[in-house]
């Protein structure tokens, strides 16, 4: 009777007038008379009106299987209902894709930590649906992991109920498929592997190296340097032939970290031709490192393939620039100062002290003295990244020449040294330089200061350093950053400082930057409060 | 101090937008405030401006009503949402005395208020009318309604015998708009919601054809019933007449019965449309049992009369509307506002009963579309790509849920059974506006 009713309505009563069949028996005694009624459309609209309500009438529960799962009992303790409310709150509000990491997130999670508490079940899906927005599948795990431990058995349970998509986050990063998984997650494995399992890397990389794009592929040579070793050698030897010439040069980078490659032993071989010590003649003079006389151009000449090893490789831009381009190996002709910018690159500093038997003190005082070779020096020490040497080297530019290091690309070789190390060397080179102009290096100063996590190891002499990078701050995005981590590791006295500093500003925009960081500094000292008091 | 308690997630619900919402979070801290404080019947605070006054806001707990001295044209404003969410956080660090005078003048000048409109109805219900003038006026519209009707169903006969095959390819989007035009001329506004509801029908779905001639049928019968409506009973003529979009006067309506109970703010509806926005509150009377609709309606400026907390309590006095069983009420006056949970003799927790109890609906009012449940110790099923409530007898009842609220659901209840307040359709789906599990209320957005 329905179908009926529903097909007279998809083709119209011209078309097929309504019958008087198939009545239930209920409904018999009035649809008859309806259906005695003329007019064929009043005649069907009140006997589908009829119907239709009979029908819904009718209406009988649907069966379907039952799924008895209950989610199992905490053996935690729930967090406070304000502490749930923050969580509700930050992470609803927390955009996971914005460049600084959320330093509110970050304390409340310390404290749940601390407490060993889980949210309450209201907490759940906003903390979820903010591991969700997560760019990539490798964030949205590494984000579950944190934050499994406070959602506690029914974090886990909830997940289990949403179907497929939601199970990567508690299985296994290795689930992935390499050859099919987005580019980022693919990064993350291959990462992951590298530090892990080296040796599955080339093999993987063999699997899908052919149909890879060149940017790509310069990706993964990057993650060759995690652990990177003589049995990739070959591999890295095959990838000079790349049609890229950006990927050969990747490769050429790389071949050049092998302390036993085989260019390194060229090198080593050659450098002591180039270079001599020039002995002092009276005790006043210092020592001197000199160039062999005559012989580099010579030496390159006669050695055709090592010149144009030593042209392809690309670590340092500043150098690379400078490099005659050769139309081919019998042309080649370097002038034997860039010869000895090459290689002091190239070579492991630790070679110098060995080969010439001095101390490294003073092989640091020869090059950082040469305005031609310090960058050379400190770029060997970033590649072989020789921390030993590195505190050696900084301690002497803070002593004798502090602005060597406030170039951007100098200062990230301090990306070398132990996290807890690079903030003891950025507070000190913050105060020995006076000028902080430009928003890289700013921003990479306040990302090292910022690294720190443990919020109860926090040092207090810190503030130093962030004041005068706020006072010497000139830009305004920075502001609020500054303001918003100023405001949690610090106590409330710290405005005053800033209150001053500001009253002191001789120029405007300073005082209104510092004006603006003082508001964003109390913003965060309440939001630091109401963590605190919500546990 | 107040009792109520309030959650933040309530008072967001009263900001006029996403703006209002961030802007009041920011004000929604101590050291905005030069000074702060709260009573039963209200917040007050002062909060540090760019003038050189503070601004003076103020929050009446009753109904949950703002003001504010700040220039701003939104309503509330952001010191007014800053306000309450400080005080919804911190309720213990608010002054409770000394009330200022500008707080009590502006709750007193409120109260005088409302008794001056509820005095000056009754006046307009005493009144003399003049009884001539009123039946001609009353005359007039109805034979425009009639002249409507006529031309309605002409229409929708024309659909009929066409048949409906063609009118998902012919722009079929708008196909019924001439006619909703049309009813407004007629000033049978109800009939122009009815026929505009049409666009709501998705012709990719496999029953749109059923929806689309449940909607004509529902037209038609409603029509037609109008075409006879003065052979009738009088609780009929009511019911027909307000479908078709006769308002009903406050002055009869304050004739009504009063009813006075305790109302649990059941479910709440928020339709934003340009500048108007329809608020309906689903209440239900935890001792009378009874559903009441409260539906009010304001522009984008302005607050309604009545902002009601869903999951709150209020005691209210009201009247229903005339009509069959019409759930929509007039408030006639409000009291202190309370949280509460759900009475344990509410509603039902068998889905065959609930049925039966929808069965004898429509037999009672076959032109009911939408009827309130309350459904207790359920629990929610995925089944393929729908969502079912299961009762302890293992009967469904689907129900209309999005992904968000499905997640809400099974995160908050764990798998374990919950009770739910929500909307029976015509498809006969649910639409869940909210659940209680043993700890809390909680609204589905």
């Amino acid at each position: 009777m329905k179908n009926d009713i529903l097909n007279t309505a998809l083709l119209g009563t011209a078309k097929r007038p309504i019958q008087d069949t198939d009545l239930p028996e209920e409904i018999k005694g009035i649809a008859t008379t309806i259906l005695l009624k003329k007019d064929e459309e009043e005649k069907f609209l009140q006997l589908a009106a009829f119907s239709l309500a009979y029908y819904k009438a009718g209406y009988l529960p649907t069966n379907v299987p039952k799924q008895a799962s209950i989610a199992p009992i905490e053996t935690k303790e729930y967090c406070s209902t304000a502490a749930n409310q923050l969580a509700i709150q930050l992470f609803t509000e927390d955009n996971p894709n914005k460049e600084k990491r959320n330093i509110a997130l970050e304390y409340w999670h310390h404290f749940m930590v601390q407490r060993n508490a889980i949210v309450r079940p209201s907490a759940i899906v906003a903390i979820m649906n903010w591991i969700e927005r997560q760019p990539s599948k490798a964030k949205r795990k590494a984000a579950f992991d944190k934050y499994a431990s406070i959602l506690g058995n029914r974090g886990t349970w909830y997940l289990q109920q949403l179907g497929d998509e939601y199970k990567l986050l508690v299985n296994e990063l290795h689930t992935i498929d390499f050859e099919t998984a987005s580019i980022e997650d693919r990064i993350t494995l291959f990462t992951d592997i590298r530090h892990n399992n080296p040796q599955q890397a080339i093999p993987l990389l063999e699997k899908v190296w052919k149909t890879e794009k060149a940017d790509t592929k310069q990706v993964f040579l990057g993650l060759l340097s995690i652990h990177l070793s003589s049995i990739e050698e070959d591999f890295l030897e095959n990838c000079k032939k790349d049609k890229s010439k950006s990927v050969q040069d990747k490769a050429q980078e790389l071949l050049l970290t092998l302390p036993e490659g085989r260019l390194i032993t060229q090198l080593k071989e050659v450098a002591p031709q180039i270079f001599q010590i020039d002995t002092p003649k009276s005790f006043k003079n210092k020592l001197k490192i000199v160039m062999g006389v005559g012989s580099p151009d010579t030496y390159l000449v006669a050695n055709k393939d090592i010149s144009v090893e030593i042209r392809r490789f690309v670590g340092n831009e500043l150098l690379n620039k400078k490099i005659v381009q050769a139309k081919g190996a019998e042309e080649v002709i370097i002038s034997s100062s860039i010869l000895a910018l090459e290689i002091i690159a190239i070579l492991p500093p630790t070679f110098w002290n060995t080969h010439f038997g001095i101390s490294r003190q003073e092989i640091c005082e020869l090059m950082l003295n040469n305005k031609q070779w310090y960058e050379s020096f400190l770029t060997a020490i970033k590649k072989w990244k020789d921390t030993e040497y590195l505190e050696i080297a900084l301690k002497y530019i803070v002593d004798n020449n502090p602005n060597i290091v406030s170039e951007y690309h100098n200062l990230t070789i301090l990306d070398i040294l132990h996290p807890e190390k690079k903030i003891e060397w950025v507070r000190i080179i913050l105060q020995k330089v006076k000028d902080w102009e430009f928003y890289s290096r700013q921003s990479y100063l306040l990302d090292t200061l910022l690294y720190r996590n443990d919020f109860s190891t926090w040092k207090t002499e810190s503030i130093e350093s962030f004041i005068i990078l706020l006072n010497q701050n000139h830009y305004s995005s920075m502001q609020q950053v500054l303001g918003e981590y100023i405001g949690f590791f610090f106590e409330p006295s710290i405005v005053v400082v800033l209150q001053k500093l500001e009253e002191q500003a001789t120029e405007n925009y300073r005082a209104i930057y510092l004006q603006q960081s003082i508001q964003q500094i109390e913003a965060s000292f309440i939001l630091k409060q109401r963590i605190q008091q919500a546990f | 101090m107040a009792s109520a308690a309030y959650t933040e997630d309530q008072i967001i619900a009263l900001a006029p937008d996403a703006a209002s919402v961030s802007a009041g979070k920011g004000l929604a801290t101590a050291a905005k405030w030069v000074s702060y404080g709260a009573d039963e019947a209200a917040i007050w605070g002062e909060c540090k401006g760019s003038g050189s006054q503070p601004y003076k806001a103020q929050i009446d707990l009753h109904t949950i009503a703002f003001k504010c001295s700040c220039p701003s044209r939104k309503f509330p404003c952001k010191h007014g949402i800053g306000l309450f969410l400080l005080y919804s956080r911190n309720p213990t660090t608010f002054a409770t005395t000394p009330v200022p005078e500008w707080v009590t003048a502006w709750l007193s000048q409120r109260e005088a208020r409302v008794e001056k409109a509820i005095e000056k109805s009754l006046e307009a219900a005493t009144k003399p009318v003049d009884e001539e003038k009123q039946k001609k006026t009353h005359d007039a519209r109805h034979q425009k309604i009639l002249d409507g009707i006529e031309e309605l169903q002409l229409w929708i006969k024309d659909i009929i015998r066409n048949g409906f095959l063609n009118i998902p390819e012919s722009s079929y989007h708008n196909f019924y708009q001439p006619m909703q035009k049309r009813m407004v001329d007629a000033q049978a506004n109800g009939l122009s919601y009815l026929v505009n509801a049409i666009g709501n029908i998705n012709f990719y779905t496999p029953t749109w054809t059923q929806e689309l001639l449940q909607q004509l049928t529902h037209i038609y019968l409603l029509s037609q019933s109008y075409k006879n409506i003065a052979s009738l009973p009088e609780s009929w003529q009511h019911e027909i007449r307000t479908l078709i979009g006769y308002p009903q006067a406050k002055e009869t309506l304050l004739q009504q019965p009063i009813i006075i109970d305790e109302w649990l703010v059941v479910g709440k509806i928020i339709d934003k449309q340009d500048q108007l926005t329809s608020i309906t509150d689903w209440l239900y009377g935890t001792t009378t049992h009874q559903f009441a609709l409260l539906l009010q309606y304001h522009v984008r400026t302005q607050l309604p009369e009545y902002n009601l907390l869903p999951g709150n309590t209020i005691q209210a006095e009201v009247s229903y509307y005339q009509g069959q069983n019409n759930p929509r009420i007039l408030v006639r006056n409000t009291s202190t506002t309370q949280n509460t949970t759900i009475p344990a003799t509410a509603g039902t927790t068998s889905i065959v009963e609930l049925l039966q109890a929808q069965a004898q609906n429509i037999a009672n009012n076959p032109l009911t579309t939408k009827t309130p449940i309350l459904l207790v110790d359920v629990t929610i099923h995925q089944y393929d790509t729908q969502y079912y409530w299961l009762d302890k007898e293992d009967k469904a009842l689907p129900t209309a849920l999005s992904l968000e609220q499905y997640k809400t659901i099974i995160s908050t209840t764990g798998g374990k059974s919950c009770s739910i307040f929500g909307i029976y359709n015509p498809q006969n789906v649910v639409q869940t506006l909210s659940i209680w599990t043993e700890q809390e209320y909680i609204p589905l957005h």
